[in-house]
């Protein structure tokens, strides 16, 4: 009776917080590998001011190694302090845009793919998205960069 | 062969077995439990300190360009008798420079300006010909001063530090430098945020953080 018990309660249990506890490091991980992309990437507009074509393919082919991210799931933008000190005038920024000495460069980004966390926790892709729980990461950057020509 | 263990000792073994189960499946889930906790507590410190660097060297940019001591030392273009930009007499705008601070800071973080403020010790600094100049601020506490030379300042933001934090037991001490020739603090205006005992939590723990960040101005005339 004690081995029925342990097989058909116990293990499943076991065997289900074993999962969750692993996809969940794996989230973890891969959310930690993403914000370090983003943050490269931010790091080197701040100090260029530019994202190039390049630097674009090259941060896409890294974020995809990882999870699938398509281009809408790549947002872009920049924008500019206020006078207050707050953000403000927040557009999309094409990419190669050269940015001046104390723009803002933003960069988000979030993955087509539930992540395997929330499928475990879930039992599956949710049917209310609000539920799911995708890989995302972020970066607000000032430019440092100094262009005399401008 | 046939079984001679009386029903009483029977559930007494089966009750055992029950309790040892259990004790199996606790220990596997406050392990994992603590390692999702501690997993959480790291990935938010990591995103907090990245975050802190991003929004001082959005600050730091903020040279006060109206101050009568900022303007004249941005029109000293040049030191002649050595040949180098000179960077002294230029200072932060604090008040802006904190503003953007906060705001990035919170665009990254999502961390609001009340959430942080009274754990954070913020230090300005400036070089004002003939001494270096410095304001401290932490919530409602301001002091300004100045020392004879910038690897003095190390122990002004230790006794701010102590100010701040006077009932600290776990101590932080600052140091800036060996000696006057590898100070980071230079001739140029820097920016210090340092934030001790900010409460982070993790899945069902809380822990305290201390973080500090560091910028010189990048000066261009």
């Amino acid at each position: 009776m004690g081995k029925i018990y342990a097989f058909v309660i116990m293990l499943p249990l076991a065997a289900m917080m074993l999962l969750r506890g692993v996809t969940f490091f794996e989230y973890d991980t891969k959310t930690r590998y993403i914000t370090d992309y983003i943050n490269m990437t931010a790091y080197k507009v701040k100090l260029t001011g530019e994202l190039t074509q390049d630097d674009y393919n090259e941060l896409k082919s890294k974020l995809n190694t990882i999870a699938r991210f398509n281009d809408s799931g790549i947002i872009l933008k920049k924008a500019k302090y206020m006078a207050d000190g707050s953000i403000g005038n927040v557009q999309a920024y094409t990419i190669g845009e050269k940015l001046i000495k104390g723009d803002l460069f933003m960069i988000y980004v979030k993955s087509s793919d539930v992540s395997n966390f929330s499928k475990a926790s879930n039992f599956g892709v949710s049917q209310d998205d609000g539920k799911n729980l995708y890989y995302k990461a972020k970066a607000v950057v000032r430019i440092e960069k100094y262009d005399s020509g401008q | 062969m046939r079984n001679t263990i009386p029903g009483n000792k029977r559930a007494v073994i089966f009750l055992g077995k029950v309790i040892l189960w259990l004790a199996v499946i606790s220990l596997i889930v406050v392990a994992f439990m603590s390692g999702i906790d501690y997993a959480i507590y790291s990935y938010k410190t990591y995103n907090i300190s990245r975050c802190l660097n991003y929004a001082i060297c959005a600050a730091a940019q903020e040279v006060d360009t109206s101050g009568e001591d900022s303007l004249s030392g941005l029109s000293e273009e040049n030191v002649e008798s050595k040949g180098k930009i000179s960077l002294k007499k230029i200072r932060l705008d604090e008040t802006k420079a904190e503003n953007i601070f906060w705001s990035t800071l919170k665009s990254n973080t999502g961390i609001e300006k009340s959430q942080l403020e009274n754990n954070c010790l913020m230090i300005f600094t400036y070089d004002s010909g003939n001494a270096v100049n410095y304001y401290w601020k932490k919530g409602g506490v301001t002091a300004t001063g100045s020392v004879a030379s910038a690897n003095l300042l190390e122990s002004v933001i230790n006794n701010a530090i102590r100010t701040c934090w006077p009932q600290g037991e776990d101590s932080h001490v600052i140091y800036i430098g060996g000696n006057p020739k590898t100070n980071d603090f230079k001739s140029r205006p820097c920016f210090m945020a340092f934030v001790k005992n900010h409460q982070i939590n993790g899945l069902y723990s809380k822990r305290e953080a201390t973080f500090v960040a560091f910028k010189r101005a990048k000066l261009e005339r």
